[in-house]
């Protein structure tokens, strides 16, 4: 009974290990087991290196190594397969190397020397390419163009051409060798000089080697989406100034006078009716009045000011100029064809195999 | 003569005068809280044409004369305390009337409730007095006072309002009201001088039994703000 009980514990607590230990495993990204790889590298723990480097490639996904990561993990591979005096997987991964960064060179301080020349003689004799183009471009098709630069890994011959979906070719861009890079254009015509309809489309660069046989093919994804560009909003009317001076402020002396004057020679009648009032009180109201009136025209209503109206002239006619020419290039590029082009990650296909 | 002419204008006015001391203090009072701010005193004379004129049933007296004012104002914050004193003799223009001379005293508070507008509430006397009879007026006013600017620091308008609801009358049939209008033009004289004002101002009392007194006046007169006594 007794070791029973002990037997079903043990067996609990196995059970709950090799679940944790199952979910730490889980756990791990590919950039985990590229430090335990290089760890068992510096180690000279060759065949673990060898090991946790080709599982930490093989990641997929979200834990998946980056591309200079992977880059760097190849070269490692290329270091220990040497280093395990295997040759041939050193040189498949080196070659795998070159496919995945054509331009990638390995560090002299990390790598050994021997490691370093049999990457750079596989390298040389691995014809590959690879593009990089904006991600998210536009430009006026015949007139401007979409701009690609290309990576090589070596010298080589190759063809470059702009092709539909389905692979068939639309615009040849480019046949000629390659040295460490090239530019190339496309102006987002076709063969025949028509802009091509919206579509997925894709720069296909092919490598050739000195038979003239396909050693490689690059396709980088376009996506071509016509667009119509944007016009500019036509500027919203300045800020003139006052070209006369305002009438407020002499209304504003006319009115008390006016009031007071008038009230001067009614007023008496209404709080002390029934009288005969003294005429003097029109010689106070008509006083008070007339010096209105006087203030009134000393505040200058609406006198024009020249120097506004000069200012404002020269506010209107640059303001006129700006709506001319807003409005002509409005109307310029209502016309205008223009493409938005956005550029996938570029792929390397070997027909051969690696 | 001279003697009782001076006990006619004197005792009417004894009352004014205890009203003239306790105003000061009041507003000194009401002050209390502005004592930071400085107390500007404006004095100022005048001289007018006064014609006052008594309507009763089936009678009419009508006496005129010039009348000689000195006034000041005390201001401090937004308070005013006006006092004038003013004293003439008006001359009979009609056969019934006698000649008379009159004395007449103002002590009110002010409150300026906007640049343009201040009230005004407080006591007013006036005393006529004619052949040895003394006639005492005592009027309980309030009032507006609005004023416009015309030039700039340099002359405006102004007018006003008042209405006694309560007063007394000496020897006469009950007080029922008193309302009255000012209206002028204030002008400063060149530079930094004193104000002038030309002014034109009538007030009305009626009296029980339908007797009405009316006085209306043309004056000019200068005002001068004097340095702030702090």
């Amino acid at each position: 009974m007794r070791g029973g009980r002990a037997l079903l514990l043990l067996l609990a607590s196995l059970g709950v290990t090799a679940l944790v230990g199952a979910r730490a495993a889980a756990a791990q990204s590919g950039t985990d087991l590229m430090r335990q790889a290089v760890r068992a590298y510096q180690d000279l723990d060759l065949d673990v290196a060898a090991g946790l480097i080709r599982r930490a490639i093989a990641f997929e996904g979200p834990a998946a190594l980056a591309r200079s990561e992977r880059a760097t993990a190849f070269m490692y591979l290329t270091t220990v397969e040497l280093l395990r005096s295997r040759p041939d997987s050193a040189r498949s991964a080196a070659r795998r190397l070159v496919l995945v960064d054509p331009r990638y060179r390995p560090d002299a301080l990390t790598f050994p020397p021997q490691a370093i020349a049999l990457f750079t003689g596989v390298r040389r004799a691995t014809p590959a390419v690879t593009a990089r183009a904006a991600a998210d471009t536009q430009f006026r098709p015949g007139g401007e163009a979409l701009a690609v630069r290309l990576y090589a890994s070596a010298y080589h011959a190759i063809r470059a051409r702009v092709t539909r979906e389905d692979g068939r070719g639309l615009r040849a861009l480019y046949v000629g060798p390659i040295g460490d890079s090239l530019d190339l254009r496309w102006d987002g015509l076709d063969s025949t000089g028509a802009a091509v309809p919206r579509g997925r489309y894709a720069l296909t660069v092919v490598s050739t080697d000195s038979a003239g046989h396909v050693v490689r093919e690059l396709r980088l994804p376009l996506e071509v989406t016509p667009v119509t560009r944007d016009t500019q909003p036509l500027p919203p009317p300045p800020l003139f100034r006052p070209e006369r001076t305002p009438m407020g402020p002499a209304l504003r002396v006319l009115a008390p006078a006016t009031l007071v004057g008038v009230g001067t020679v009614v007023l008496p009648s209404v709080v002390a009716g029934g009288e005969d009032h003294a005429r003097g009180r029109f010689v106070v109201g008509g006083a008070v009045t007339i010096a209105g009136i006087a203030a009134f025209f000393a505040h200058h209503p609406a006198r024009a000011i020249p120097e506004n109206v000069a200012a404002n002239q020269r506010l209107r006619d640059q303001w006129t100029g700006q709506r001319t020419q807003i409005a002509a290039d409005n109307a310029r590029h209502r016309g205008e064809l223009r493409f938005a082009v956005k550029s996938g990650d570029p792929v390397i296909i070997t027909p051969e195999g690696p | 003569m001279t003697s009782r002419r001076c006990r006619d204008f004197v005792r009417p006015l004894a009352t004014l005068g205890v009203v003239l001391a306790a105003l000061p203090l009041a507003t000194l009072g009401v002050t209390a809280v502005a004592a930071q701010q400085p107390l500007h005193v404006t004095v100022g004379f005048e001289g007018g044409f006064t014609r006052a004129r008594s309507r009763a049933t089936g009678t009419s007296e009508l006496v005129s004369g010039a009348v000689f004012t000195g006034a000041a104002t005390l201001a401090r914050s937004r308070w005013r305390l006006r006092l004038d004193y003013g004293q003439g003799n008006l001359t009979a223009d009609t056969g019934a009337a006698a000649a008379r001379t009159l004395a007449e005293g103002r002590a009110q508070l002010g409150f300026v409730a906007a640049a343009w507008l201040t009230l005004w509430a407080g006591p007013r006397a006036r005393s006529y007095a004619s052949s040895g009879i003394r006639q005492r007026w005592w009027f309980w006013e309030v009032g507006a006072e609005a004023r416009g600017m015309l030039f700039a620091d340099r002359s405006y308008a102004f007018g006003a309002l008042a209405l006694a609801p309560a007063g007394t009358v000496d020897a006469l049939p009950a007080f029922s009201r008193e309302t009255g209008v000012a209206a002028g033009l204030a002008v400063r004289l060149p530079g930094p001088g004193p104000w002038a004002r030309l002014a034109y101002r009538v007030d009305q009392t009626r009296l029980a039994g339908g007797r009405r007194e009316t006085v209306e006046a043309i004056s000019l007169g200068v005002a001068m703000e004097l340095r702030s006594p702090r």
